[in-house]
């Protein structure tokens, strides 16, 4: 096996075990809790009889904890969850809806942000120690600094004053669209603000990481060498500093993705985004556990996902993993 | 690096670290003397003063009890700082261990405490700390226990790498050579190596603390009983203030919080400066 | 031929200014290995990045000249100055550790000037770059690897094969061989010594290693705390050694003759934040006295382009105890 092979089968290795790790947080959380909150909800009026006794059945609420853990698991990777308490159906039919809308927004935002942030970043370290970098630093960690829900709420005021843009929601309530094209453009217009808002607060945090990294970068030999063939400022930039700056981002980016998660939920809440921070945040108040423990799971994996990805991407760009 | 008059010289120089200070100075003062400054009770109701707006006696207005919008944004301080320091601590507390036992005893413990510390990396913290504070309920330690619990692993990373380069330096060969026992070796050997690190990954720490109690508390799982500027703003979105444009009752708040962020992160920021010259932007 | 007249370069500090080089005088003929020698602090580098015009930001050209086959370089546009490196003069940089790109092949990073100056396409580029590494010695399985996949001695070729792609005039080698083995030391230095003979190439050799350059070098010049001390053929300097310092330099190195002692030069190297007065050296030196405090750098004639810069070598007192 190379030394690249190992590489990802060891990172593969370890989101598999983080994998298993949460689902078996995700059990005991909602049942050594105070109350054992899943024993009392599936007991709820709320429920059918005949739900309860299919639950019953399919969790195995009445046989010992061991036996209800390896179901668990067994219902986890088969995607059953159970049933919604507040919205009375399975819990997959309502979370994975709201998965896609919280990707629809999350990562044109994470792209946007990213995009600016080399932009910027690449500036205030070409240009460090002028007015110009410290104005962008300052200014980056203002943004990084905002409080998301606050932010939010500052484009919902202005939005209002000006009578522009909608402020809730994905699409116009109770509209019918004529065409693809009408609709796409509805949700384009009600994606501005929370799109805006989230990109804004992700694009500091990129910025700064962007400049820092091509700091370290630019105090390297190979740049000095490189000026030492007679190569131009932008030239030296483009081919030798940014390539070298990018590839730590990417770790650091992933990373992050954790972080990136509370900005989501927050900016889904303030705008009513239909996605699954807004889902978290009703079950939170409906007190929808079987909802609130699929969406820890999942939001969960997708992150570890990401970051298996971007682990392959890393190693796939830095040929000192590549060509181990 | 270790001499305090020189690192203070330093500190005084860095003007982003000195802005900082004086921002949380004054947020200190606020939060300490709270009874002094406002103007009332800020618990105290008037059903009379329904949404009343700001006017030259209740300068912020007020909120749906009546209660004075100015005085609680007073009284908001108190619990930014305290659930900021508190679990700030506690995140960089176990981080400074974690990071000290991986670093210096290497091998299979390293091995498996940077897997955990991958894992607290990677999971979405803020997920795990709704669903933890909606469930054993919002006391201020619950959160302040969410908080710091979740939050302890970048710090062990970056004390880690630390770690790694000190205990190669003479001292730790010669105080091995001494038989000095391990935990001595890394208290009191390698722990005054490592604080220099620790000042501005604590403001940092600190500063995520407060943004994360005030969102928690804005998504309802926070301590709701308690004046915070999270609740604050969470009610000007529920009682329809924000909607209707009442600027005094989002406003101050939320600068407030940005404020007081930004004057932990400054401060973080200048302290990393000064330890890593590479990142300074004003030469000199 | 490089003429370097009158040069003073300083660097900003926080505590003030720092003069690195001070008033630095040389002649570098076509065709030799011109050998710098000092220790560090004592601005050899400084002289490396001032005509290489590489000098960081904080650095400051205070006075002199640096003229290029008759061409001054000092003040130059940075588009000009750009045109001159990589292609007039190229560099070989300290050790090779982290001197090449870890994300680009070794062809690509050797051809690079020539795309950079426009002087060919990139497949004439890359034919006259894997021609050049393999000049230098590194044969067809090492052109596109990465530098990690090399030793450090292949990278230090790889830098080499990238200095005299362009075929310059001159080539800068400031402690090529530093961090490297010995065996490979030896072979890097052989390559230079080729260079030199085979392509005419000018070097300009710089170390701390007074035997290294002492062996190499056509010519050495000596600097101390950013002053020349003696300069002169590389013969001259070994037999008739004018300066103390040049002497001790001499003297601390271990030979195979039986009998004789190996001796250290006392005292601590000269701290260029606060030089002494008159003669830097004289803190250190056995034969310090009168007139040294107020020297002046006037250099004595010791012979033909041998100058010694010591006021008791002109009044025949420093002499004796080598």
């Amino acid at each position: 096996m190379s030394g690249f092979q190992k590489y990802i089968s060891k990172r593969i290795i370890f989101a598999a075990i983080s994998i298993f790790i949460i689902f078996t947080f995700d059990f005991f959380l909602f049942r050594l809790m105070p109350g054992n909150p899943i024993q009392i909800l599936y007991r709820s009026p709320a429920l059918s009889p005949s739900q309860i006794a299919s639950l019953e059945q399919q969790f195995g609420l009445n046989l010992p904890m061991w036996q209800q853990y390896l179901l668990f698991i067994k219902n986890t990777f088969s995607g059953n969850f159970g049933i919604s308490i507040y919205y009375h159906q399975s819990v997959s039919s309502v979370l994975f809806p709201a998965l896609l809308n919280s990707l629809i927004l999350l990562i044109p935002a994470t792209i946007i942000a990213i995009f600016l942030g080399i932009i910027t970043g690449k500036i205030a370290a070409w240009r460090r120690g002028t007015t110009l970098d410290g104005a962008i630093t300052g200014g980056s960690m203002a943004l990084y600094s905002i409080p998301t829900f606050w932010l939010g709420g500052m484009f919902i005021l202005l939005a209002i004053y000006t009578r522009s843009l909608p402020v809730s929601g994905m699409y116009t309530t109770g509209a019918s669209f004529p065409s693809f094209a009408a609709q796409l453009a509805d949700l384009l217009n009600h994606m501005i603000l929370p799109l805006t808002t989230l990109t804004l607060v992700l694009f500091g945090q990129f910025t700064i990481i962007m400049r820092n990294s091509l700091i370290d970068v630019l105090e390297e030999d190979y740049i000095n060498f490189a000026k030492s063939k007679g190569a131009s400022d932008n030239y030296l930039l483009a081919r030798h500093a940014v390539p070298n700056a990018e590839l730590p981002m990417i770790s650091v980016i992933a990373v992050n993705l954790g972080l990136s998660v509370g900005g989501a939920i927050l900016t889904e809440v303030v705008f009513s985004w239909p996605g699954i921070g807004f889902l978290i945040f009703n079950a939170v108040n409906a007190r929808d556990y079987p909802v609130l423990q699929a969406a820890f799971v999942i939001v969960a994996v997708v992150i570890v996902l990401a970051n298996i990805v971007a682990d392959i991407l890393y190693s796939y760009l830095d040929p000192r993993i590549r060509y181990q | 690096m270790n001499d305090d008059f020189s690192f203070w010289k330093e500190f005084k120089s860095n003007r982003k670290g000195v802005a900082g200070l004086i921002i949380v100075g004054f947020f200190a003062m606020m939060a300490l003397l709270a009874p002094l400054i406002s103007p009332y009770d800020p618990n105290a109701t008037n059903p009379s003063l329904f949404l009343a707006p700001s006017s030259s006696v209740h300068i912020f207005g007020t909120n749906t009890l009546g209660q004075d919008l100015f005085s609680r944004d007073v009284y908001g301080a108190q619990i930014s700082l305290i659930v900021g320091i508190a679990a700030g601590a506690v995140a960089v507390a176990i981080g400074l261990v974690a990071g000290l036992v991986s670093g210096y005893m290497g091998g299979l413990i390293d091995e498996i405490i940077m897997r955990v510390v991958d894992f607290f990396i990677v999971i979405p913290a803020i997920v795990f700390m709704i669903i933890v504070a909606a469930l054993l309920g919002p006391s201020l330690i619950n959160i302040i226990m969410v908080i710091g619990l979740l939050s302890w692993a970048p710090t062990a990373r970056i004390i880690r790498s630390m770690v790694l380069s000190i205990r190669e330096w003479p001292f730790v060969e010669s105080a091995k050579a001494n038989n000095a026992g391990n935990t001595y070796i890394m208290f009191r050997h390698i722990f005054p190596n490592v604080t220099s690190v620790l000042y501005g990954n604590a403001m940092l720490a600190i500063s995520a603390a407060i943004f994360t109690q005030a969102a928690l508390v804005f998504l309802g799982v926070g301590n709701v009983t308690s004046i915070s500027w999270g609740e604050i703003i969470r009610q000007a979105y529920t009682t329809g203030a924000l909607s209707s444009g009442d600027m005094l009752y989002v406003l101050p708040p939320g600068i407030f919080i940005f404020v007081l962020i930004f004057g932990f992160i400054l401060m973080g920021y200048a302290l990393e400066e000064i330890m890593n010259p590479r990142l300074r932007t004003i030469k000199g | 031929m490089i003429k370097i007249k009158d040069l003073t370069v300083s660097y900003k500090s926080r505590t003030g200014k720092v003069r690195a080089l001070d008033s630095v005088n040389a002649e570098i003929g076509n065709g030799e290995i011109f050998g710098i020698v000092g220790e560090s602090g004592s601005g050899k580098s400084t002289m490396a990045m001032t005509i290489m015009g590489l000098l960081p930001r904080n650095s400051l050209i205070e006075a002199g000249s640096i003229e290029v086959d008759g061409k001054e370089i000092i003040g130059l546009k940075p588009e000009e100055a750009r045109k001159i490196r990589g292609k007039k003069i190229s560099l070989v940089f300290q050790g090779a550790m982290n001197t090449l790109n870890p994300l680009m092949k070794i062809e690509d990073q050797v051809a690079e000037p020539l795309l950079i100056h426009r002087e060919a396409k990139r497949e004439e580029a890359l034919r006259r770059a894997r021609e050049t590494l393999e000049i230098i010695g590194l044969d067809s399985y090492t052109w596109k690897k990465y530098p990690h996949e090399l030793s450090g001695g292949m990278k230090q070729r790889a830098v080499i094969a990238t200095a005299i792609v362009m075929n310059p005039g001159t080539i800068i080698a400031d402690e090529p061989s530093t961090a490297l083995d010995v065996i490979t030391q030896v072979q890097i230095m052989n390559i230079l010594r080729r260079l030199q003979r085979e392509m005419d190439i000018t070097v300009i050799f710089i170390s701390h290693d007074f035997p290294l350059v002492s062996e190499m070098a056509d010519r050495i010049m000596i600097l101390y705390g950013g002053k020349v001390s003696e300069v002169g053929s590389n013969r001259k300097i070994l037999e008739e050694p004018g300066h103390p310092y040049t002497r001790g330099l001499i003297n601390s190195v271990p030979t195979m003759t039986p009998g004789r002692r190996l001796e250290a030069i006392p005292g601590e190297p000269v701290n260029i934040r606060d030089p002494p007065e008159g003669c830097r050296f004289r803190p250190r030196c056995t034969f310090a006295g009168e007139g040294c405090e107020t020297y002046s750098y006037k250099p004595v004639e010791a012979g033909q382009g041998h100058l010694v810069y010591c006021v008791k070598y002109g009044e025949g007192k420093n002499a004796g105890s080598s």
